[in-house]
């Protein structure tokens, strides 16, 4: 369960707006060992931040597909709340030395990233892009039709 | 738009144009009916030929009440926005009521081989008809009937060969499609509904039956008017359902992409996400789930759901596409998958074209499978449809927002 949220690329969020209306998006993530917490990086403007702010309760997918074998298809489900945390801009002013970790980690993981952001700077500050922390109430782990669920009591 | 000439005639020349729209069919009926058994009467014809007069006037007058039906839903067909998808439509209504009028030239064939036939083979058939007694007002008046009887046929053969090259060039428009930009035609339901129409002029027809029963060829001219018919409809129909509803690039991503996500919510408005395989059909998408699912009783508690599709590139992670789709969902259960079986056949051949591994896979290890797995549709599986209402897309993280209606 942990190696799939380390070593997998994608995550898919999972928000609901104020009609109960669901939304998903792909989204880049880290996962915390230590703290069991998955962060992931959106704009404010976007649509799921607003339903974050409305509604905290968010579902991530990690999952890995086996095209030929359905039995050999593992994923992670957590399901908890949404902390939204400071905007990237804000970080290193901030000096919150543990979320900053995280960006760098953010910048490991996709190195793309960086270079992304070095060439379209204005465009991070336009859209406030900022980092969201997935606070795990329930993690639900599957392979194949077999499934195991873990809580977390906070 | 022009109109069909049997159209004008009942809209226009009294006393029919005294009547409200749609009671000028029944006024058809009574007048003809009242005239036909008047005639039998005064000429003294056996009941025999009284009976079949009414039957075919009856026939008649179902046919022009059809005739009518088809006639204004496909002047009332809105344009689609795609303009090859809008030339097609407007070709097929140009055709249906070209002022060269071709459905005359059908029925003026049609006729006048029934005519030859007539006199060459079946002066039996006739004198059975009138009971023997062959005046020539009579024999006129059949002529008569006989010319109504071939217009309409003539008719209902047009409307169904021009209803099948409609289908037939919407579906290879389909393939030519921008690769973003398409507005799904919300009128495809209507021209399924048209190909119904037309299926049951041909069927009519058999409702003849007994006027000719004594005379074999009649019965099989009858039959194979009835069978041409039914193939054009059945295959408009058909091809009519497999008209894909998405741009080209959305639809490569649907077919290559394996998984879908299905984002499903419950009462407390507590999200949850799990993979699924899936197929679509038009702009609908199917999917199969567990019965015992927390999706499921999501779904029961709130069938608004978000359905999304990506593609991975493990080269470049910024080249990801994506497609969101959200609407609401229908689960199907026993009584209405009999009366949608077709449907349903269609998307299990789907399901088996897309993934044959899989497909494989659950049966031979069926037994392995626990129960909640097993692929038995209704004891342990249901399927379930997402009309799509909206759609987001993505290409290479920046989202692209299609308009769907």
């Amino acid at each position: 369960m942990i190696d799939i949220l380390k070593e997998s690329h994608f995550a898919y969020l999972c928000t609901i707006d104020e009609n109960n209306q669901p939304h998903i998006t792909p989204m880049f993530f880290i996962f915390d060992e230590k703290t069991k917490d998955i962060f992931v990086v959106t704009s404010l403007k976007s649509k799921k931040m607003k339903n974050m702010q409305v509604n905290p309760q968010v579902s991530l997918t990690v999952d890995v597909r086996d095209p030929d074998n359905p039995f050999n298809n593992r994923g992670v489900m957590v399901q908890g709340k949404a902390v939204i945390e400071k905007t990237l801009d804000s970080l290193s002013a901030a000096k919150d030395t543990k979320l900053i970790g995280v960006y760098k980690a953010f910048n490991k993981k996709y190195p793309i990233l960086s270079e992304a952001k070095t060439s379209a700077q204005i465009e991070y500050q336009e859209f406030s892009e900022t980092l969201v922390r997935v606070r795990a109430d329930k993690m639900v782990y599957w392979r194949g039709p077999y499934f195991i669920t873990v809580s977390f009591n906070r | 738009m022009q109109k069909w000439v049997n159209e004008i005639i009942l809209e226009k020349v009294p006393p029919f144009s005294w009547v409200p729209r749609g009671y000028n069919v029944a006024l058809q009926l009574f007048i003809m009916e009242i005239v036909g058994a008047s005639i039998g009467i005064l000429f003294s014809l056996p009941v025999r030929s009284i009976l079949y007069g009414s039957l075919v006037i009856f026939v008649v007058s179902l046919w022009s009440f059809l005739a009518f039906n088809i006639g204004s839903t496909v002047r009332r067909l809105k344009p689609p926005s795609a303009p090859l998808e809008r030339n097609v439509i407007d070709e097929y209504q140009k055709s249906l009521f070209h002022p060269r009028r071709y459905e005359f030239g059908i029925a003026a064939l049609i006729l006048l081989f029934i005519l030859s036939y007539l006199v060459l083979f079946g002066r039996d058939l006739v004198s059975h008809w009138l009971g023997g007694n062959l005046s020539p007002i009579l024999l006129l008046l059949v002529t008569l009937l006989l010319w109504d009887i071939s217009y309409r046929l003539g008719l209902g053969l047009w409307s169904a060969i021009i209803a099948f090259k409609r289908s037939v060039n919407l579906t290879r428009v389909s393939k030519k499609r921008s690769k973003m930009r398409y507005t799904a035609y919300p009128e495809l339901k209507t021209l399924k509904r048209l190909d119904l129409i037309n299926l049951s002029f041909g069927l009519v027809a058999l409702l003849l039956y007994p006027v000719g029963s004594t005379d074999i060829t009649f019965f099989t001219g009858l039959l194979g008017y009835a069978i041409v018919i039914l193939f054009f409809s059945v295959l408009s129909f058909i091809k009519i359902g497999n008209i894909p509803g998405f741009p080209t690039e959305i639809i490569w991503l649907l077919n290559e992409s394996k998984f879908g996500y299905v984002g499903t919510s419950d009462k407390e408005m507590r999200p949850h996400l799990t993979p699924v395989i899936f197929v679509f059909v038009g702009h609908t998408i199917y999917f199969v789930i567990s019965k015992i699912s927390k999706k499921l009783r999501n779904i029961r508690e709130n069938d608004k759901i978000a359905f999304l599709v990506d593609m991975r590139d493990p080269n470049n992670l910024y080249n990801n596409r994506a497609v969101l789709f959200t609407g609401k969902v229908k689960v199907y259960n026993p009584p209405n998958a009999i009366f949608n079986i077709y449907q349903l056949l269609k998307v299990r051949n789907k399901f088996y074209k897309k993934y044959p591994k899989y497909m494989r896979k659950y049966k031979t290890e069926e037994e392995k499978l626990p129960h909640a797995w097993r692929t038995t549709l209704f004891v342990s599986r249901m399927l379930v449809k997402l009309e799509v209402e909206k759609m987001v897309y993505w290409r290479e993280a920046h989202p692209i927002r299609l308009p769907l209606m």
